[in-house]
């Protein structure tokens, strides 16, 4: 069933597309010197959600998910690209199929862009979107009554007739198993359940379509988040509601959604049915995110991927794929530069792990070139050999785990100046490219070449 | 300090309690009215044992490992319960301290400033030296101010003065023969970790040991690298501070004149800065042990120039700092992505198998607690409710609350159509339920529930606090 909704695009109407979608905030700096610097919080983003359907956003903390969830509700402008709601298929199609900035694709964006929307249909497009935060204590005001949290949005809409709007409330917060003593409470004499369910009640109060969940569980305790996520699955049953569910709980994820996106340094990395992509999971990101998460069984032996290191600073994004400086499977050309590559080379050097090395290399000094060549300056003329000598040993540490950078290196020549000066030039990186693995599961990783979908290490 | 060193040798034996914690019960004063906070929660742990305690927001897990360490917050009371630390009782005074006096509007806590404050020198000398506390939230638990090298440094130069001075006159001591003994045994690979160990301990020269098994335990550095750290070893102390590093290695404390010595800064700065540059060598030795990248860099940051993951990579090498017997692990890893967890999992549990110290570890986390510990214990509003080892927990949980715990957990591995419920929320702990806490929300609950459960053992080890499983 859901494997059709996916692969019959074609049929129908999309509830939501993004095209491209990018988020740069901007840091305050210094305009005269330098620039002014931008977090890359979301890359070029796309996806679609489709009527009944869930969609799990995961990621670890500051990967963008957060944001990307408040764009396709346009509680942020995008940098670039653009968000159609409820757009059929068939427009869709021939969007893609036009000139970016033609008049037809202007006239489309004019009719569907959440983001071009004028103001009447932008007051039906807010109808039909809501969103639950994660921390229900921040985002209930505390001097409104939970009936006058609920009753709101309906106010706010004009609900008619207004007589209704109790009985309205009240069916609301039956849905979410609040009975009516709960109507004249504060928000701070309930537990954090209940405010998530307040807070959920208020969501569906104008009968939206698309919801967005922001970690609505992770300020929960686990009995609570139980409570939650089974009345989340009723409601979607029941109201046939789509929701983008956020998280960075993976299990809870696996649970929750019917299509997953895993989101590494603002970029989606992987996407797929939950089934295929928690089964059989492609990208070396997420294999390692999977493997990191502690099983309630103290009777498995799980093996950890350790990786090492930390999320990279967004302001300035690794090049080629994000995730090569960590990733325990990168190739050459994943994006290494020649900075990084220097760093490990002479490393290796230093640790006096090869004597002849240590030999060669007495005062050496560095100079990075460009993105893909530096240079060591030697000081003095190269004896023969020594440049083999180089090249065996960054041949065998290209196997080493810790210097899997040095296979980046593609040559190490001789500068011609005198002789005095090796030149190291690097494989030229490649972005990758999301790859079609089989039943929508696509990953965007060198690992996997565009026609080929075989890699060996697949956990389980 | 003599508190603990006096009972140390005698009471210690084999299969001993480390910490034993016997029917603490803790109460806060609020506006509201009182908190029974924990309740009769007994547990012990053994020497390089890691005993888990579970339990949802506000079950009182917290705070009983707070009172371990006295930090109960000042409106909290210790009300009953003896907190046995290597024999020394830690909660003995608690009836002379704080005292709940009754008023016509309520109930006044008082305490009596003198006696708090005498408990407060003894628990400065346990903090840190014997018992070391790792909290959940490292940006807010580390001092914004000052630098992780200096903070590092404080527990060294609180606790570990001999030691620091032991070190420097080591590097005095060693003579040339041994360092080229040294040198041979780690360069002839054959020789184990623990050989060059028992080599050094040979020489007989204290504080020379750990800084050989510092350099020979990096796993950063070739042997060539390391050979030649060895080599740079050998460091004569000036003569005029000899006497001055004697003195403070033989009375761990710092000579009069220099404890007075605000008028005599020169003085002080001479001397005390030995000291002070001996513990960040400590501290740098420290964070390589607890793996962090880029150590020189990281001694002279801010906690808020670093990374979560590297704040409590920070914390833990503060924590350990002082080889303590027991540390207490506050959700340690609670605030941190799962990729930096499992870093930081796998390093608590490295530290303990090397050290081997004994680890309470406090989580809400199921999985976590599946991974680290060795005995489990689940805590429901302020009562232990099971304690069981980690296995038969799991696999044949007993308490009703345990059971739905369990079972409300999502899992990885599959999907299922729907989570286990525990039906309501957790009670006031203003007024509790009588008898079992847990029987609002149990569904097997019957009249009996209505007095206090007797705690059973099902078998060894595993102690169940239900009235389903007396007789």
């Amino acid at each position: 069933m859901q494997s059709e909704v996916i692969e019959g695009k074609q049929e129908g109407t999309v509830l939501l597309q993004t095209i491209r979608l990018s988020k740069h905030f901007a840091l305050k700096g210094n305009k005269l010197i330098g620039g002014t610097k931008f977090i890359r919080a979301v890359d070029e983003a796309e996806f679609a959600i489709h009527e009944n359907q869930v969609v799990g956003l995961v990621g670890e903390s500051g990967c963008g998910k957060t944001t990307l969830g408040r764009l396709i509700l346009r509680l942020l402008d995008p940098t670039e690209g653009t968000a159609f709601f409820r757009i059929p298929a068939a427009t869709l199609e021939k969007y893609r199929g036009l000139p970016a900035g033609s008049k037809e694709a202007r006239d489309i964006e004019k009719e569907y862009s959440i983001f071009r929307l004028n103001k009447k249909k932008m007051r039906e497009f807010r109808k039909n979107t809501q969103i639950v935060f994660q921390d229900p204590f921040s985002s209930l005001d505390p001097h409104m009554s939970v009936k006058d949290i609920v009753a709101e949005p309906l106010k706010a809409h004009h609900f008619n007739p207004k007589s209704e709007i109790e009985g309205k409330v009240e069916r609301l917060l039956e849905n979410c198993g609040l009975g009516e003593q709960f109507l004249d409470k504060l928000p701070h004499e309930l537990s954090g359940g209940q405010r998530q369910r307040v807070a959920i009640a208020r969501a569906l109060a104008m009968s939206p379509r698309l919801v967005v969940l922001d970690e609505p569980t992770s300020a929960l305790d686990v009995s609570v988040q139980a409570q939650i996520l089974n009345l989340l699955k009723k409601l979607k049953s029941d109201l046939g509601l789509s929701f983008v569910f956020i998280s960075h709980h993976l299990a809870v994820v696996r649970q929750m959604s019917d299509e997953v996106f895993v989101m590494y340094a603002g970029q989606i990395v992987e996407k797929g049915q939950t089934e295929v992509v928690f089964n059989s999971p492609a990208h070396p990101y997420t294999v390692a995110l999977m493997s990191a998460i502690p099983i309630p069984d103290p009777t498995t032996q799980r093996e950890i991927i350790l990786l090492k290191g930390e999320i990279p600073d967004l302001s300035r994004p690794p090049s080629g794929c994000r995730f090569h400086p960590r990733c325990p499977h990168a190739l050459g050309n994943c994006g290494w530069s020649a900075e990084e590559v220097a760093v490990v080379f002479f490393e290796l050097v230093s640790s006096g792990q090869y004597p002849e090395m240590n030999d060669i290399f007495l005062r050496p000094v560095q100079k990075i070139i460009n993105e893909q060549t530096f240079e060591i300056e030697m000081g003095r003329k190269i004896r023969e050999g020594e440049l083999d000598t180089v090249k065996r040993v960054l041949e065998r540490e290209k196997e080493n785990p810790t210097s899997i950078a040095l296979r980046a290196v593609k040559e190490v020549t001789s500068a011609t100046d005198g002789n005095t000066v090796i030149r190291v030039s690097l494989v030229p990186p490649l972005v990758p490219t999301f790859t079609n693995l089989g039943k929508s599961h696509f990953v965007a990783c060198n690992l996997y070449p565009a026609s080929s979908g075989s890699y060996g290490e697949k956990p389980e | 300090m003599h508190l603990i060193q006096e009972t140390e040798h005698n009471r210690l034996g084999n299969g001993a309690k480390l910490l034993s914690v016997r029917s603490l019960r803790i109460s806060f004063v609020t506006r509201r009215g009182i908190v029974q906070a924990v309740d009769d929660v007994s547990f012990d742990i053994e020497p390089g044992e890691t005993l888990g305690l579970v339990g949802e927001t506000g079950c009182g897990k917290t705070q009983a490992a707070m009172a371990v360490m006295r930090l109960t917050a000042e409106t909290g009371i210790i009300e009953k319960g003896e907190i046995w630390f290597k024999g020394v009782n830690l909660a003995e005074n608690i009836s002379k301290e704080f005292k709940l006096v009754k008023k016509k509007r309520g109930s006044v806590l008082k305490r009596d400033s003198a006696e708090l404050r005498k408990l407060e020198s003894q628990m400065v000398m346990i903090r840190g030296k014997h018992i070391s506390m790792v909290f959940q939230e490292p940006m807010t638990s580390l001092n914004p101010v000052r630098t992780v090298g200096r903070q590092i440094s404080e527990v060294l130069l609180t606790h570990e003065l001999p030691r620091l001075a032991d070190r420097i006159i080591a590097r005095g001591r060693v003579t040339p023969d041994m360092i080229g003994g040294i040198e041979r045994s780690i360069a002839s690979r054959k020789s184990t970790a623990e050989q060059v160990r028992e080599l050094v301990r040979n020489f007989g020269i204290p504080g020379l040991g750990e800084q050989v098994a510092s350099i020979s335990s990096r796993r950063d550095l070739s042997d060539a690298k390391k050979l030649q750290l060895i080599k740079g070893l050998r460091q004569e102390a000036s003569r005029t501070s000899l006497p001055f590093l004697r003195y403070v290695s033989a009375n761990g404390k710092l000579p009069i004149i220099h404890r007075a010595s605000s008028r005599l800064p020169l003085v002080r700065r001479r001397f005390l800065g030995m000291l002070e540059k001996e513990a960040m060598n400590v501290s740098a030795e420290l964070l390589s042990q607890v793996g962090m990248p880029n150590i020189a860099a990281v001694l002279r940051q801010y906690p808020h120039e670093l990374s979560g993951g590297m704040r409590q990579r920070a914390m833990i090498a503060m924590a350990i700092a002082a080889n303590p017997e027991l540390i207490i692990a506050d959700e340690p890893t609670s605030a941190l992505d799962v990729t930096i967890q499992a870093q930081i999992l796998r390093l608590l549990d490295d530290l303990k198998r090397t050290l081997n110290t004994a680890v309470l570890f406090i989580s809400h986390d199921m999985g976590v607690i599946a991974e680290i510990c060795d005995r489990v214990g689940v805590i429901y509003a302020g009562n232990l409710v099971e304690m069981a080892r980690v296995e038969d927990l799991f696999s044949n949980p007993l308490h009703p609350y345990t059971k739905g715990l369990l079972s409300a957990i999502p899992p990885f591995d599959r999907k299922i159509p729907s989570l286990g419920l525990i039906p309501g929320s957790v009670p006031s702990l203003i007024n509790p339920p009588e008898g079992c806490r847990f029987r609002t929300r149990c569904p097997f609950a019957t009249e009996r529930c209505k007095q206090t459960p007797p705690s059973i053992q099902t078998k060894e080890g595993h102690f169940v606090r239900c009235w389903l499983y007396a007789e």
